[in-house]
């Protein structure tokens, strides 16, 4: 008796359905498109997402856009999906993708070249920052319109500085003394031990710290990286064939990563900080991020003062720029219809919508640099120093092999962070494997 | 073949049908294509090549995959025994009519229901070197503090201590059938010639429960070399790639590396594997493996 109701309910549902369906469509008089964007982002940029969807639909009635927001923890396993996505045949119309897939798609050619649309539009590169353009193209064309960038800087506790009765690495910067010795006198200096004692105290016990001065920046590859930049050394050679960690420039940067961690004990490892979110517990002096970090670690710090400064500087002044961008696979179905999505995202007003998230540093320029962005007075109080470091900063060595060799890497590092080898011997063998690797 | 019999028959083939048809669909199919993959080149962008057997021969030659092999296998060298004797050890504590036995039992079978990237965020900090409950326990006995996640000795061995979380789990449960399946007059016999308890589990218990030690053992090697979890959430393989497994390797190749054929390669190199090693098992089992009824099936 009762599933003889149930079937009728379901039925008197379906019928239901159809008729509202069949109901609701008058003769259109446009051809409606449909096109997919696939993308990834948190809670909050799908909202601000689903919102700016909405307002493209209504003053674009033949356009509808299916946002298919994937849920990925990292940026290579968002590729990931991406490329099976695509691996079925099933290509969207438009990608929003961070720097690190690009080599690959390129290399696979598997992105459109968007310079008509651009010269169409009458959109000049030069109002995004150049290293954004850099980034995404390729013999002079653009692949991607870029959305956000980012660089790496240094977060600080200022608290802990004054209490130390230290100057901040901003009055150290203004006074051009911002170097990683200065760093690394202060960052002893903070490192406390149970006894209260500092690493540059005698009778200091480094199997007892509280305190940390300064995260290690040793992480793959944005801690790594801007420290090797700054020393005045290379990654790869200038066509991106060769590894160049194992020159001298680069081995300097590596082995005083490994005296800040071993020998002067003024340092954690990222891996132990992060687990328990130290620097937001007010228990570590410095630590090396992006500018995300200003939301994902600056709404957890509740109990200090806090600010960014730009990184120290080695023999010359450095640091890592990444970027975001929107692209078109080179056989989506719609190209036109995803170019004017495209357009109508990276429109100022929708950029800055994006941007008071906190998450990204618009690529846009203009966007960067006004006074609304920049939020003056507001903590941090030296955020624009993100935006400066654009100038300085520099991208990531262009290459397919890119998260093979970033393992690799990070394999022979990790032995000398636990002193099992020397940053000649582990930067020696590191780029055998990766020469081997570049030239596959 | 009656009309009925054919009947039922018909009935019971319909009934498996589902279950067959996404067998194939979603096993068997995905299986032969990643045999044909197995021979080619694919960066999954663009279109296969094929290679023959040369992801084969570049698998034997690559350093990788002897590491992670080694990981692999030194994983379960050590994961299989430990957990299994954890598991025994449980089941016969908790087979005896004690007062709440049963809630117990549920106690020790709730890490199973976990999650396991949660249980894998929890261990990390358990194993935090400076902040981790492990190392504090340490240093109130006053001995030294271990690098457990950041040290090539330690990472491999905090994932076997990881995975010994789940002792009370499923193999737990199907020893604790096994234990309650052994004819009660057999312990009472050998009690009545003066068996002491050890004597017992010797001579009657463990023969008796042979059958199930077997099933969760070739089980047990199975599941600890296709371990995953642990190692892509909690070390990412490392550090300096100690703990690198069989599984995590195959996944960056397929994944991240672009070079889904040569994955493929590897998923078949490990079904090989574990074939000849269960076949292997088998063929051992009858030296060691008593079934009461006298015949050892297979």
């Amino acid at each position: 008796m009762r599933s003889k109701w149930t079937s009728v309910l379901v039925m008197a549902a379906l019928a239901g359905t159809m008729w509202t369906l069949g109901g609701g469509s008058p003769a259109q008089a446009q051809k409606v498109t449909t096109i997919r964007m696939v993308w990834q982002g948190e809670a909050n940029e799908l909202k601000l997402y689903q919102g700016l969807v909405s307002k493209f639909e209504q003053s674009h009635p033949d356009i509808r856009v299916n946002l298919e927001t994937v849920v990925a923890s990292s940026d290579p396993e968002y590729f990931q999906k991406v490329q099976v996505i695509a691996a079925s045949g099933d290509y969207p119309d438009v990608i929003y993708g961070h720097y690190s897939w690009f080599p690959a798609a390129l290399a696979k050619h598997f992105l459109l070249d968007i310079d008509p649309y651009l010269a169409k539009a009458g959109l000049a590169k030069s109002a995004y920052f150049p290293t954004a353009i850099q980034q995404f193209s390729d013999h002079g064309k653009l692949y991607a319109l870029p959305r956000e960038t980012s660089s790496i800087a240094l977060y600080y506790n200022a608290d802990m500085f004054k209490q130390a009765g230290l100057r901040t690495p901003n009055e150290y910067y203004a006074a051009g003394q911002w170097t990683w010795n200065t760093f690394l006198t202060v960052a002893k200096k903070l490192t406390r031990d149970s006894n209260g004692k500092s690493a540059d105290q005698p009778g200091f016990n480094p199997n007892a710290i509280v305190q940390w001065g300064t995260v290690a920046p040793v992480n793959m590859p944005f801690g790594l990286f801007p420290v090797v930049y700054s020393f005045g050394g290379d990654v790869l050679d200038p066509t991106n064939t060769r590894c160049r960690l194992d020159r001298p420039a680069a081995v300097r940067g590596i082995a005083f990563l490994q005296d800040l961690l071993l020998k002067q004990h003024a340092g954690i490892l990222p891996s132990q900080a992060q687990q328990t979110n130290l620097f937001a517990n007010g228990k570590i002096g410095m630590m090396a991020s992006g500018y995300w970090d200003i939301v994902v670690t600056g709404s957890a710090i509740k109990t200090f003062a806090w600010d960014v400064a730009p990184l120290p500087k080695g023999t010359i002044q450095s640091t890592r720029v990444a970027t975001g961008a929107y692209a078109i696979p080179a056989k989506a179905p719609h190209p036109d219809q995803a170019w004017t999505l495209i357009r109508f995202l990276s429109q100022p007003d929708n950029t800055m919508e994006l941007a008071h998230l906190g998450l990204i540093i618009p690529a846009l320029r203009a966007a960067a640099l006004s006074p609304e962005f920049l939020a003056p007075g507001k903590v941090p109080l030296h955020r624009k120093v993100f935006v400066d470091a654009l100038a300085y900063g520099r991208l990531d060595p262009r290459t397919t092999h890119w998260a093979e060799m970033v393992d690799t890497l990070g394999s022979e590092m990790d032995l000398v962070w636990t002193g099992q080898k020397s940053p000649a011997a582990a930067t020696g063998e590191a780029c055998a494997k990766i020469d081997a690797l570049l030239q596959h | 073949m009656t009309p009925r019999a054919r009947r039922e028959a018909l009935t019971g083939f319909l009934l498996i049908l589902p279950w067959g048809l996404g067998f194939c669909a979603f096993t068997a199919g995905p299986m032969a294509i990643s045999l044909v993959l197995s021979l080619t080149k694919w960066d999954i962008l663009t279109a296969p090549h094929y290679v023959g057997l040369a992801n084969f021969a570049n698998l034997w030659h690559d350093p990788l995959f002897w590491m992670a092999l080694r990981n692999t296998l030194a994983y379960t060298v050590l994961t299989v025994p430990l957990s299994l004797a954890g598991s025994l050890t449980l089941a016969l504590l908790l087979n005896r009519r004690v007062p709440a036995v049963s809630v117990l039992r549920a106690l020790f079978y709730l890490p199973e229901l976990m999650p396991t990237v949660a249980t894998a965020i929890i261990w990390t900090w358990l194993l935090n070197t400076h902040f981790g409950l492990l190392n504090y326990l340490l240093s109130r006995l006053g001995l030294p503090q271990v690098a457990w996640l950041e040290s090539t000795t330690w990472a491999l061995p905090s994932l076997v201590l990881m995975g010994l979380w789940t002792i009370g789990g499923n193999r737990m449960l199907i020893f604790l059938a096994g234990l309650q399946g052994i004819p009660e007059e057999l312990h009472e016999a050998a009690a009545l010639d003066g068996a002491s308890r050890g004597r017992r589990l010797w001579h009657v218990t463990l023969p008796l429960l042979s059958p199930v030690i077997f099933f969760n053992f070739v089980l047990g090697v199975i599941a600890s070399f296709q371990v995953f979890t642990p190692a892509y959430i909690v070390t990412n393989g490392g550090p300096a790639d100690s703990t690198l497994v069989y599984v995590l390797y195959l996944y960056r190749n397929g994944f991240q590396y672009f070079q889904m054929g040569y994955a493929a390669a590897m998923a078949w190199v490990m079904l090989l594997l574990l074939l000849a090693f269960t076949w292997v098992q088998f063929r051992l089992m009858q030296r060691w493996v008593y079934y009461e009824g006298g015949a050892t099936p297979g």
